[in-house]
């Protein structure tokens, strides 16, 4: 989606917060993970749970990312045929694949809310050593797929309503990145690199 | 519970999904969720929920993000322009000149990065404009970018070993040492290519770079330390047994961020669009795992693989046939299919079989991972060929196309060179492990 | 009649002799019995799933029948933990005595909170100790880093002046071969068909646990059988029952022997891994262990989900091990 979509411009805030703290979690896990290992190694200390925290946040990190992904139009898609059809056709399968993500983030958020409560109502703990219960992770977890949900039904609808009056504007907001895009994206990466070192 | 037949109309069916321009994730959710609905009933869907946790809730994965994070801290670092400024000094008298250093940076940053594209837009990024000023052949150029960066996937870490390693249940660390050898030998293969083309037809290459004096060499070479450490410190903690493969990855973060901090790059904004870049590109990795997880669970319950196992048994197909054969399957998927996709898809159904025919797993990952490197640079979706086309922003697409045709070749040599010597990527993790 | 659809998910193919009897006791039952099924058989990692959902997964019916690793599904209820706890059964014998006394409140929970019901209950065999360091007694694992897979077993582990370390069991062979773990713990025979001993050079063979598995059928499928049916049904998994009973008994000393290289091997690979005795005293030391920190964690962790926990298991489980919990 590009920056003039309404949608994402409402969005973007809460989903770049959310892959944030996905990141920070993902720079916690490292340290501790790193201290674990020293601890382990040099003074036969066991600080335990490292595994377990990261096997959560790489689910939080994941729920975390899919609406982030979303907007940034990261999600894969193969653009080999909707590229070489008209627009209106274009127009159709990009509302038919706006709708299926969207369905597929409900579908998924509806279960993650399923398995929390049953974690919940059987007061479920990890089978491991820290005995986490498992409704804490699995609450931030749910978090994440519920705004995932929410921005990709919000998405959906919103493409529908271009449909009837701006199908241009439905193909660019909705429809599989450009080329050029792809590159800008690919390349940023570098390029900052290249900024950073030419300062 | 379903025949070859069934199970090649869903494939299909599938792939159908794709092409409409669904996101992968998408496609292969709904791929099983229709096989689930049709033939297992509503409970196994809702079980969803659940494998969806136990899925994603896996310490092995967080391997992914980790990597990719350290590939992100380094290059914003500026590790890679020290990194081809160092190899280009010492590689320029070599036929073809910085055609070699195209290989050597990208071999070198293989040994940091766990993706073949990251590395097609970082070595691609720095390499370009200083080809172009110098009046290297286009296509050459290109060409030795697009496939010399394959190799990110090949020589570890690899995010796509990972995967793999999980999904088959096959050890990580023994995956990782099985790519060392067949990586550095193809890495030896461009080189003698580049070196062969450019001795028959010099004018392809640019003049050769002026030297630089002696001590300035010698300083360069502080260019090169921080990836060689990292990969030292990453694969020398896991086979020293101080960490297992995925904790390894957290020591590289570790390492990358001390990168950085010598550096004097280490700023917040520049931490942030780190993480920021490695949760997007995460977060799509494991949409498609998730849905492949569920495909996986439903196709297993159907009974595909088994009935797979059993077709070919009754065709009398041996290993090599099959090993052949897919050859032939993964050449052609990988020109229309995104290959961590393409992986992803076909395991389930493809893994059962490779085991059934008694054909070792590190082996077959070696395999899958090469099949995939040929696929980033096949057309019509290569990605590493769009990238190195956009880094460059001029010109026909054509000219990658072409320039990557010979290393597209001389891979698929390397992999029958694979088939009959085996050891090549079995001697290592057998040395070590 | 048509036959009846019946959709299992077997234990874990690393466990290679348990599935095999498996595969063979399912796809023989409808023969056996008489009863018309039409089975799909597949262990539960072929098909992706993972050990703990299984107790949710048979309650929603995505499989009609689970081969469940108890101690993996207790992280749903804690009370079938007590089934098995560690330091309570010394030997093969005593299990038996403690998984028979245990079974019918446990079946009862498993029917009122699972919509499921026992059909086996059997141990994997002694889970027991394999090394990379050397060792003399039980006192030589002060300072070790031991692959720990439950609290409780982490519990006792502590108590011996251990480290636990956490690991997927994928990881535990490389851990242990480049010392990122000094010991593992698992049953004799897995132990020697996932070729630990390579890796390992001193063998404990001091019963902590039994590692006790089950088959468990969700209650609208056992009610889509008559009662004859039933009775036929259960008869035949009776004797799977005492098959899985014999093979964790007879097949664990015969393992013990192959992983030790004595000359009474026959059925697995030989290996020549060091025998550490075990000593009464060591025996002795793992029950007090047991009294004082495993059961008092369980205690606590059970009853705060239902306070009727420890006197359940007191009055049967205990009693048959002459344990108590206060
Ligand atoms: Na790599
Ligand atoms: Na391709």
């Amino acid at each position: 989606m590009t920056s003039d979509n309404p949608v994402t411009q409402a969005a973007t805030p809460l989903a770049r917060s959310f892959a944030l703290i996905a990141g920070y979690m993902l720079l916690g896990v490292a340290l501790f993970v790193t201290a674990e290992i020293l601890a382990r190694r040099f003074f036969n200390i066991s600080l335990q749970g490292g595994d377990e925290l990261g096997g959560y946040m790489l689910a939080i990190l994941a729920a975390f990312g899919f609406s982030y992904a979303l907007i940034e139009r990261a999600h894969t898609r193969v653009e080999i045929l909707i590229e070489r059809v008209g627009p209106r056709i274009q127009a159709v399968l990009n509302i038919f694949s706006a709708w299926c993500i969207a369905l597929m983030a409900v579908f998924m958020a509806w279960r993650a809310w399923a398995t929390l409560m049953e974690s919940v109502e059987y007061r479920s703990l990890s089978g491991t050593p820290l005995m986490t219960p498992l409704w804490q992770p699995q609450s931030l977890w749910f978090a994440g797929l519920l705004l995932f949900a929410g921005v990709a039904l919000a998405a959906a609808v919103h493409a529908t309503l271009l449909m009837l009056h701006d199908q241009h504007r439905l193909n660019r907001f909705y429809g599989v990145k450009t080329l050029e895009e792809v590159i800008e994206e690919e390349t940023l990466t570098s390029e900052s690199g290249m900024e950073s070192a030419a300062r | 519970m379903i025949g070859v037949f069934g199970a090649a109309v869903g494939f299909l069916m599938m792939l159908g999904l794709m092409l409409t321009g669904l996101p992968v994730a998408v496609a292969l959710f709904l791929t099983a969720f229709i096989g689930a609905w049709a033939f297992l009933g509503l409970p196994t869907l809702l079980s969803f929920g659940n494998q969806m946790w136990s899925g994603q809730n896996d310490f092995i994965l967080t391997a992914i993000p980790l990597f990719i994070f350290l590939g992100e801290i380094l290059v914003r670092s500026g590790v890679t322009d020290g990194l081809y400024r160092c190899l280009s000094d010492w590689l320029r008298r070599l036929p073809g000149g910085l055609l070699h250093t195209n290989i050597g940076a990208s071999t070198f940053f293989s040994a940091v990065s766990g993706s073949s594209v990251a590395t097609a837009a970082t070595i691609g990024t720095v390499a370009m404009p200083i080809m172009k000023q110098r009046g290297y052949d286009a296509r050459l150029t290109t060409g030795s970018i697009a496939a010399g960066a394959t190799l990110g996937i090949l020589l570890p870490p690899s995010i796509n070993m990972i995967i793999y390693g999980s999904m088959t249940n096959t050890s990580i660390g023994q995956l990782f040492a099985a790519g060392v050898v067949p990586g550095l030998i193809l890495a030896g293969l461009f080189m003698v290519l580049i070196a062969g083309v450019c001795i028959l037809r010099p004018e392809l290459a640019g003049p050769m770079l002026p030297a630089r004096s002696w001590p300035e060499k010698i300083a360069s070479l502080v260019d090169i330390i921080p990836p060689i450490v990292i990969f030292l410190i990453v694969m020398g903690t896991i086979y020293l047994g101080w960490a297992t493969p995925t904790e390894s990855a957290a020591i590289g973060v570790v390492c990358g961020l001390g990168v950085a901090i010598a550096k004097r790059r280490l700023s917040l904004s520049m931490m942030h669009e780190c993480m920021i870049s490695t949760v997007r590109i995460s977060a799509m990795i494991l949409l498609i795992m998730v849905a492949a997880h569920f495909l996986n669970f439903v196709i297993g319950v159907l009974g595909i693989p088994q009935a797979l196992t059993g077709f070919v048994a009754d065709v009398g197909a041996g290993p090599l046939q099959i090993i052949l054969l897919l050859m032939v399957f993964y050449l052609v998927l990988g020109c229309f299919m995104e290959t961590l996709s393409m992986m992803i898809a076909t395991l389930p159904v493809v893994f059962p079989l490779v085991l059934h025919l008694g054909i070792d797993p590190v082996w077959f990952g070696i395999f899958l991972v090469v099949m995939m490197e040929i696929g980033l640079i096949t057309p019509p979706i290569g990605m590493n060929l769009y990238v190195v086309q956009g880094v460059r922003g001029h010109g026909s697409i054509m000219d990658v196309i072409y320039g990557a045709l010979p290393f597209v070749l001389l891979m698929l040599g390397f992999v029958g060179l694979l088939i009959v010597w085996p050891q090549m990527a079995l001697w290592l993790p057998q040395r070590l492990f | 009649a048509s036959d009846t659809p019946l959709r299992v998910a077997g234990n874990f193919s690393q466990n290679i002799t348990q599935v095999e009897i498996e595969r063979t006791f399912f796809n023989g039952l409808s023969e056996a019995t008489g009863v018309g099924i039409s089975m799909n058989y597949n262990p539960m990692d072929v098909v992706g799933v993972k050990a703990p959902d299984a107790l949710r997964m048979l309650r929603g019916g995505s499989f009609d029948v689970m081969s469940v690793q108890i101690g993996m599904a207790s992280r749903d209820d804690p009370f079938f933990e007590g089934i098995d706890l560690i330091g309570v059964a010394p030997d093969m014998e005593t299990l038996r005595k403690v998984v028979d006394a245990y079974r019918e409140p446990f079946d009862q929970r498993l029917q009122e909170r699972f919509n499921a019901k026992v059909l086996t209950l059997w141990p994997f065999g002694p889970q027991v100790f394999y090394c990379n360091h050397p060792l003399e007694s039980v006192n030589d694992l002060r300072g070790l880093k031991v692959r720990s897979f439950t609290p409780s077993m982490s519990a006792m582990l502590e108590s011996f002046g251990a480290t636990p370390v956490t690991l997927q069991f994928s990881e535990v062979y490389p851990a242990l071969q480049r010392g990122v773990a000094s010991c593992g713990v698992t049953s004799p025979t897995s132990g020697n068909t996932g070729n630990w001993p390579e890796v390992t050079t001193h063998y404990l063979p001091m019963a902590v646990s039994g590692s006790v598995q089950g088959h468990f059928i969700n209650l609208a499928a056992w009610n889509r059988f008559s009662p004859e049916e039933q009775e036929k049904l259960l008869a035949e998994f009776a004797k799977l029952e005492g098959e899985m009973w014999d093979l964790a008994t007879n097949s664990s000393s015969n393992a013990d022997a192959c992983n030790t290289g004595q000359d009474e091997c026959t059925d697995y690979r030989k290996f020549t891994m060091q025998m550490v005795q075990v000593t009464d005293a060591d025996r002795e030391r793992l029950k007090k262990i047991a009294e004082s920190s495993v059961l008092p964690i369980w205690k606590q962790t059970c009853n705060a989900v239902d306070p009727q926990c420890s006197e359940i298991w007191n009055e049967t489980a205990g009693a048959a091990a002459g344990l108590r919990i206060d």
